[in-house]
């Protein structure tokens, strides 16, 4: 039991180094041109609806730049909630992905539950099991979510599986990690369907390992297809930033660092002293017509005549 | 069509030796009457013996850029060479910062889910052709990226990301295939986590350029290169574009009955207008209607005689960070130094995404722009034209450039105008930010070297052509009774051309394009004659 | 760049059968050109529109724009299309033996 311990510690550890590097590497990178695709629902006065802009406004530099961020949210809450991308572009994909998207959010819902109630029993409440209500609707919470979560989650694996195999359109283009990842993902799923069916009280497990976790006891009992299905997770749990699944995160940026930034480039901004530092890296590409030496900057490039080719 | 479907795999892109996929018309897309019978359509014109033996990079049978075939095994190893450390460059921070996250984000995150594909045009048109996927050319580069640039270990990265073998064969095809995507940016809006591979397919093409110096030479030598040496890639100097103008003033001075006047270089001025000079030579009317536009709304506006200042192009959006950034300062400078409140964009629509949103962030936020239909529906709220709609009495249809649209949100002043100016004005389906490319975008409509015109009409066109058709469909498509495209772009207007050229579209169905700024001329009730004079068109 | 080979005449083309060298254009290279257009014989009419194009060539480095084109030579556009199938453009620029026109055009 204590190595299992030990184990999640380091995958916790594992799991936010990663993420949190990646998160810095990404937001480091240089400011990037304007490169925003229509709509960007943040546009106000009714523009985002058609995916209109600022720029339709007459000298709209001398008007005051509406940012609807309740706008944001009404495309990024369905969006998280039930893929709307997917089912308005894809919806054979959909069939699968998101019952395996959504089982993943129980899971996550549960971590947080179980998270709660172990913070709670250490400041002396085991709600779970006082008999309070509270408890008791939390407790049928988690199994519903259990069960939901595993089921779904079983059926989306494997129509997921399906489609990668069968559809040439994404067994082409599928490597052996897309299989693994499904197969992974898709054996944490199977493991709480085992575990909901052998008879114990799962919540009642899961709840007293989280709590021997906290205090590291070592009298805490659980059945054995609870272990493969912990051990399953954690490893899960620190594969998956490493991977293109870092999406559950990176989206942020994709969708707000590109496809929706539209800041405008305003005299001695901050976004301005920042591009005129880029506008001073050296270039280094050796194309001909470039004219770089290695040490020449961008802004030196950008407005000397250029010669003439041949 | 597709039982006899060759299957290729993203790996097979460096295997072989000649065409990778011989491709054909085939009519996925169906077009109405009279246009349904593909066998009476023109054919598509197959690569000469000489154009064989000249170049390479043999992926479709059809030649685009032209890439010059190495002489011997030591030349072909330093291209190879080359293309990795320009692979390298393309993901550093000093040499890429213009497109780096971005550019990183779209190669790690790309889930091979496939949801963008029906997206894209040319993939749609050529019958769901392997090699024109969107994530195509994407999953190469992303290979490539993941084999070369990150770190890790080699059979970690097999297995998660897939291999590629990097060899000429590989490289030569590629830079043909990052010339078979317009741009547009469709499949990007799609795309559930993000990922642009319209973005890729522009990188691509800088890397080609900047470090390898290959880019097509309509777009390069005799595009922005011959811009900044004489002023502009339509090869007009200051000479012949003042007298090019002078020409034009006279014209629409005798068509409407009042001096029409362009002035040159006027400090001060509210407005510089920079028109794309293509549309000096080629539809002298458009650059004509905004002097009387301008006149009519007593706008204090000017033209610049000075290179470059005279042609709002900058193909090097297209396919070099470097060139763009040289053509935009150029512009900016230009606008400084005469010190006018504003640049207005022609009816031009990469100009615009220059001007307006990409050289935003090289030339700065001082320098203001404008682009031409929120300028010109501004003119039109003034109330200072006199304006009978009844004058456009004719089917009107427009066209939404991607660039104006879905690239800068601009998208109802345009409509806006229409609903005014056209009584018979309809949508084409999809449109607004959801349109599909003309098929010239990102530079093709000026390419037509060897048997590339012929991809662009049964290819990347394509689905234009039977929208244009479709939103003329209560019209008799027999009768040739004038009918109005309306293109306020002055590449998509090449294409549409082309299109309606190749089809005959004008003598079977009488369809016309234009620009917007001819039909707000049109509908001015002052002018004794109509402006627009079908039979010249 | 291919070489077009007519009768005794011998030039460099590009891929869309322009002169790659118009430094090189005399009479019998028209003939030659006008060959690859479905132009059998090159009538006065035709000659007025080819020594407009080559002078306004010679004096500016470019084709002058087709409506300029109309009005100097007084041929109707229809009438240039009679003329030279493919167009003012790229028929009869292609037979004056001018560029390939570039630019947006």
């Amino acid at each position: 039991m204590i190595l299992i311990y030990i184990l999640t510690i380091l995958t916790v550890i594992t799991f936010f180094v990663a993420v949190i590097s990646k998160i810095i590497r990404i937001s480091s990178a240089p400011v990037h041109l304007r490169w925003e695709l229509y709509p960007v629902p943040h546009e106000g006065g009714g523009k985002a609806k058609y995916g209109g802009s600022r720029l339709e406004e007459p000298d709209w530099w001398e008007k005051k730049i509406h940012k609807d961020s309740l706008g944001e949210l009404k495309v990024m809450i369905p969006e998280i909630v039930f893929l709307k991308g997917v089912w308005e572009h894809n919806k054979q994909l959909w069939i699968g992905s998101y019952p395996f998207h959504f089982s993943l959010y129980l899971f996550i819902v549960n971590i947080a539950l179980f998270s709660i109630v172990t913070i709670l029993k250490l400041l002396g409440n085991d709600v779970l099991f006082s008999g309070n209500i509270i408890g008791q609707i939390i407790y049928y919470a988690i199994l519903i979510f259990a069960w939901t979560g595993s089921v779904l989650g079983i059926i989306g694996t494997i129509r997921l599986l399906f489609s990668r195999i069968v559809d040439p359109n994404l067994s082409k283009y599928s490597s052996a990690s897309h299989y693994f990842n499904i197969i992974f993902i898709g054996s944490l799923y199977f493991t709480v369907f085992l575990w909901l069916i052998s008879g114990r009280d799962f919540v009642a497990d899961v709840s007293n390992f989280y709590y021997g976790f906290i205090t590291f006891s070592t009298a805490v009992e659980i059945p054995t297809i609870g272990y493969w299905h912990i051990i399953l997770s954690l490893l899960f749990i620190a594969y998956l930033p490493f991977t293109h699944m870092s999406h559950f995160f990176t989206k942020y940026f994709t969708y707000h660092k590109v496809r929706w930034e539209d800041e405008p480039n305003l005299p001695s901004s901050k976004l301005s002293k920042k591009l005129m530092e880029q506008l001073n890296y050296p270039v280094s590409w050796a194309a001909p017509h470039i004219g770089a030496d290695g040490t020449k900057t961008w802004l030196a490039i950008a407005t000397e005549i250029p010669k003439k080719e041949k | 069509m597709s039982s006899k479907k060759i299957d290729i795999k993203v790996t097979d892109i460096s295997k072989g030796q000649g065409i990778l996929v011989p491709i054909e018309p085939v009519d996925e897309i169906k077009l109405p009457p009279p246009y349904d019978k593909l066998e009476e359509l023109p054919g598509f014109k197959k690569l000469t013996q000489q154009a064989l033996d000249k170049y390479d990079g043999y992926v479709d049978g059809v030649i685009a850029v032209g890439v010059p075939k190495p002489q011997n095994e030591e030349e072909e190893q330093k291209l190879v060479e080359s293309f990795l450390s320009g692979l390298m460059k393309l993901f550093s921070n000093e040499n890429n910062w213009t497109f780096l996250q971005p550019l990183v984000l779209s190669m790690e995150h790309c889930a091979k889910c496939q949801t963008c594909n029906h997206d894209c045009p040319v993939y749609e048109a050529s019958g769901e052709e392997e090699i024109y996927r969107p994530t195509y050319r994407a999953e190469i580069l992303r290979r490539l990226y993941f084999k070369y640039v990150k770190p890790g270990s080699p059979l970690l990265k097999k297995f998660q990301y897939g291999d590629i073998e990097l060899n000429w064969t590989l490289i030569s095809r590629l830079v043909e295939l990052s010339y078979r995507c317009t741009l547009c940016r469709r499949c990007a809006q799609s795309c559930p986590i993000g990922v642009d591979n319209g973005l890729i397919t522009h990188e691509l093409r800088k890397l080609f350029s900047q470090e390898m110096g290959i880019a097509p030479k309509e777009l390069h030598e005799k595009g922005t290169v011959q811009q900044l040496e004489v002023g502009s890639s339509t090869g007009m100097n200051a000479l012949v574009v003042k007298d090019n103008i002078e020409f034009i003033d006279e014209d629409m001075s005798e068509k409407v009955g009042f001096k029409v006047e362009t002035k040159w270089d006027v400090e001060g001025a509210d407005v510089l207008l920079i028109h794309n000079a293509g549309e000096i030579l080629s539809w002298p009317e458009n650059p004509g209607a905004f002097a009387i536009l301008c006149e009519l709304a007593g706008i204090k506006w000017t033209l610049s005689s000075e290179a470059v200042g005279y042609d709002g192009v900058n193909y090097g959006l297209f396919y070099d960070d470097v060139q763009l950034a040289r053509i935009v300062v150029k512009h900016a400078e230009i606008a400084k130094k005469l010190g006018v409140k504003k640049i207005v964009m022609g009816e031009c629509g990469h100009e615009s995404k220059v001007l307006g949103i990409i050289g935003e962030r090289i030339i700065g936020g001082d320098v203001h722009t404008e682009n031409a239909l929120t300028f010109m529906e501004n003119i039109i709220n003034s109330g200072k034209l006199n304006l009978n709609p009844d004058r456009n009495y004719f089917p009107v249809t427009l066209h939404d450039p991607c660039n104006l649209v879905r690239i800068m949100g601009v998208v109802e002043p345009q409509r806006r105008i229409l609903r005014k100016i056209a009584p018979k004005f309809r949508e084409m389906h999809p449109h607004g930010v959801r349109n599909y490319c003309c098929g010239g975008g990102s530079g093709f409509a000026v390419m037509s070297g060897n048997n590339f015109a012929d991809w662009r009409m049964h290819f990347s066109g394509k689905m234009k052509f039977k929208q244009i058709l479709d939103a003329f469909a209560d019209e008799d498509l027999n009768s040739n009774s004038p009918k109005y495209v309306c293109a306020p772009c002055s590449n998509c207007k090449g294409q549409i051309r082309d299109i309606l050229d190749f089809y005959g579209a004008k003598e079977k169905s009488g369809i016309y394009y234009g620009g917007l700024v001819e039909l707000i001329i049109n509908a001015v009730d002052d002018l004794k004659e109509p402006f627009i004079d079908f039979d010249m068109m | 760049m291919p070489l077009f080979e007519w009768e005794e005449v011998k030039i460099m083309v590009d891929e869309d059968g322009f002169m790659e060298n118009p430094e090189e254009w005399n009479e019998r290279v028209a003939l030659a050109l006008a060959s690859t257009e479905d132009i059998s014989e090159l009538t006065e009419d035709h000659w007025k529109i080819i020594n407009y194009l080559r002078d306004y060539f010679k004096q500016y480095g470019i084709a002058p724009m087709i409506r300029k084109l109309c009005k100097e030579t007084g041929y109707s556009l229809k009438q240039i299309y009679e003329l030279f199938p493919s167009g003012p453009a790229k028929g009869a620029c292609k037979v004056a033996g001018l560029a390939k026109p570039t630019g947006c055009v």
